[in-house]
């Protein structure tokens, strides 16, 4: 079907300026690509589904635009995405039909130049006869003509270098490559060493360089598109990046995104209210005093939890039976870490005691020496047999220890830490320590690396599993996220009350989209991460809800733990 | 009553609960030595921490009559001084808000 405006049957078009907004509506046609349009309020309707080799009568009266969009743009990135698909010759009569061409002859002569290593054709087609920017293609903004020069004129040297040539090698390097690097040196000497290589091999690993035959010139040919103007030379795969682009935004934009399918193009994506869980499903009151913690096993198959009972209670995620009750600690229990295979848990208790524990057997793998204070919080090392503890006690306060309970490295003696977290690629170590401030440290380098100093007391630390954001839980009724990459904030999340306690926070939903956390009215609270929006509060324990944990395989499960013993999921 | 962790003071010099070691106050927070409680010496401090407070009552003191609280540690649960929170006569207003530790319940912690 077409709408009444849609007199090109094959410009179906999808592409456009970002910044009018999203508001997709796909429509699929028979070749499978979808649709969107803007927000700028057109109708919905452009349907587009015949093909381009049916109807190729023109109606009269084509209008200037495509809902909005440059017709033209429009219509060279889907030539170019049907050329990407395959479809060459549907793209060829698209061409023909609409007159645009996705390349003008100057840009494929160029291209073709380049890949089959005609290397001054295409220098030539790049600046124009003259050589001096007359004709030729024009650039992009800020594009830098000489270190184009040099990237054309290196793959010149080391294809000839490779096919043994190194006469016309060496001369290249003198008369073409030297002139472009008076003020670099080394770069010149760099080349000149790669004149020494014995054969080809050699050539290729000391440049790291794979070729002609390789993908080096295709490589090459991206990197000089990217200084040429792109209206002139379209970025590869243009449509499907800004799929993806709309895509990311619509997740983002998401409430209550629990599903872990990527959206069809179909149709807007909205995850619906009902299926965010907001039904208790089970209630586990095995727990005798106040739950202080809970934590998902890696593998979201148990869930263990401890608190002021001395014991630490494991249950299984599937059938909720509880597992197993490992209780020889001699004090509360206030912190547990599951290592990376789901096989340990270590537990932190009041009276300065950390142990470490198997979780199938339910044996005690080993205990570290006591601590001076209590110990507070733990987490594992991606390699799953080293381990970091947190602690109060000022002289061990951050420690690295491996299973055989030796230490390994003490971080720190500045500061107590109340709580940490350590990245999932192993690299960052987060501690949050007693007053207001939290300490990053670089865990490969062994460096400390920033302090953040807040304005109020922290009650919680949690980072995301992308490593790219930090949750800061603090008694002023606020938690913050911080970007991980420039330490600053990036949104705040109001509405649970703290105060007194430890009321823990982390990340949920989704893709980490969600942000959820207790409160000391006893509530849970859940908000939208990027837009800080409150998604969902409900009431869950009384008094309070001390720490609360999504199940990392299931998004549509949390968890959430209380002061009067029980666990609700 | 959910999870919490003591408070813990930066000072060369802090004292502590004789019998779980919490910190308690900072020595050079001391207003005067000049105090005597049950149990002997006792000193008069701005600031006090990891301490829960009791029920006030009256009682008549050396210096006259004043509302007092008693104050425990938080951890133990050992009493280890009081609080005033009212003093009757002008002379005697200074200590109003201002705790008082008794030295033999107190240790020195580094």
């Amino acid at each position: 079907m077409r709408t009444d405006y849609d007199s090109q049957p094959s410009s179906s078009s999808s592409s456009s300026s970002y910044r009018a907004g999203w508001a997709s509506n796909g429509s699929a046609f028979r070749r499978n690509k979808s649709n969107t349009e803007t927000g700028n309020g057109n109708n919905n309707n452009n349907n587009n589904d015949d093909d381009m080799s049916s109807s190729l009568h023109l109606r009269g009266g084509v209008p200037p635009d495509y809902f909005g969009h440059d017709r033209e743009e429009v219509t060279r990135i889907l030539i170019q995405a049907l050329d990407d698909l395959g479809y060459a010759d549907a793209a060829q009569i698209v061409s023909q039909q609409s007159g645009y061409e996705v390349e003008s002859p100057n840009v494929a002569a160029f291209r073709t130049a380049v890949l089959e290593g005609r290397w001054d054709n295409a220098e030539s087609l790049l600046w124009g006869p003259g050589g001096g920017g007359l004709g030729g293609l024009i650039l992009a903004p800020g594009a830098d003509r000489n270190s184009m020069r040099f990237r054309l004129r290196q793959q010149k040297f080391l294809e000839l270098l490779e096919q043994g040539e190194r006469n016309k090698a060496l001369a290249v390097l003198r008369r073409e490559l030297t002139p472009l690097c008076k003020d670099q040196p080394h770069i010149i000497s760099t080349l000149s060493n790669y004149l020494m290589c014995q054969d080809q091999e050699d050539l290729r690993r000391k440049a790291e360089w794979d070729g002609a035959g390789g993908d080096s010139r295709r490589k090459l040919l991206r990197k000089l598109s990217e200084s040429i103007s792109p209206s002139v030379m379209l970025p590869e795969q243009r449509l499907a990046v800004l799929l993806n682009d709309l895509k990311n935004n619509q997740i983002e934009k998401c409430l209550y995104h629990t599903t872990t399918n990527p959206p069809s193009l179909y149709s807007d994506h909205r995850c619906e209210h009902s299926q965010f869980p907001t039904e208790v499903m089970v209630e586990l009151d095995k727990q005798q005093g106040e739950v202080w913690q809970i934590r998902f096993s890696p593998n979201g198959e148990r869930l263990a939890t401890c608190g002021s009972a001395k014991g630490i209670c494991i249950w299984n995620t599937q059938t909720f039976n509880y597992v197993r009750v490992i209780n020889t600690h001699d004090a509360e229990v206030s912190n547990i870490a599951w290592s990376p295979d789901s096989t340990m848990l270590l537990s932190c208790s009041m009276d300065g005691q950390a142990k470490v524990w198997n979780t199938q057997t339910g044996e005690l793998v080993v205990a570290l020496e006591k601590f001076g204070e209590p110990v507070s919080s733990a987490g594992w090392l991606p390699d799953g047999r080293t381990f970091i503890t947190g602690s109060l006690d000022k002289a061990k306060s951050l420690c690295e220890w491996d299973l055989s309970g030796s230490l390994l490295y003490n971080w720190t003696r500045r500061h107590r830490t109340e709580d940490l977290v350590v990245s999932a690629n192993g690299e960052w170590l987060v501690a949050m320590d007693d007053r207001r401030g939290v300490h990053i440290y670089h865990i490969p380098r062994r460096e400390y690396e920033v302090d953040l100093i807040l304005e109020s007391r922290l009650t919680s630390v949690s980072l995301s599993q992308d490593s790219k954001w930090l949750l800061v839980n603090t008694v002023d009724d606020e938690a913050l996220l911080y970007d991980f990459g420039t330490k600053e904030v990036f949104q705040k999340y109001k509405g649970h009350t703290g105060g007194e306690v430890i009321i823990r926070a982390g990340f949920g939903g989704a893709g980490e989209n969600l942000v959820i956390s207790g409160s000391e009215d006893g509530n849970v609270f859940v908000w939208h991460r990027t837009t800080g929006q409150l998604v969902h509060k409900k009431m869950a324990h009384s008094p309070r809800v001390n720490s609360v944990c999504w199940n990392p395989r299931d998004a549509g499960m949390y968890a959430t733990c209380g002061d009067e013993g029980r666990v609700k999921m | 009553m959910g999870l919490t962790y003591n408070t813990y003071l930066n000072s060369d010099v802090i004292y502590g609960c004789k019998s779980c070691k919490a910190h308690l106050a900072n020595a050079h927070d001391i207003i005067s030595r000049n105090f005597r409680g049950q149990h002997g010496k006792a000193y008069l401090f701005n600031t006090v921490v990891n301490v829960e407070m009791g029920d006030p009552s009256e009682r008549n003191m050396t210096t006259g009559r004043h509302v007092v609280r008693d104050i425990q540690c938080r951890q133990c649960k050992d009493v280890v001084g009081w609080k005033y929170d009212r003093a009757y006569e002008s002379s005697e207003k200074y200590k109003e808000g201002k705790f008082i530790l008794e030295a033999e319940l107190l240790c020195k912690v580094t």
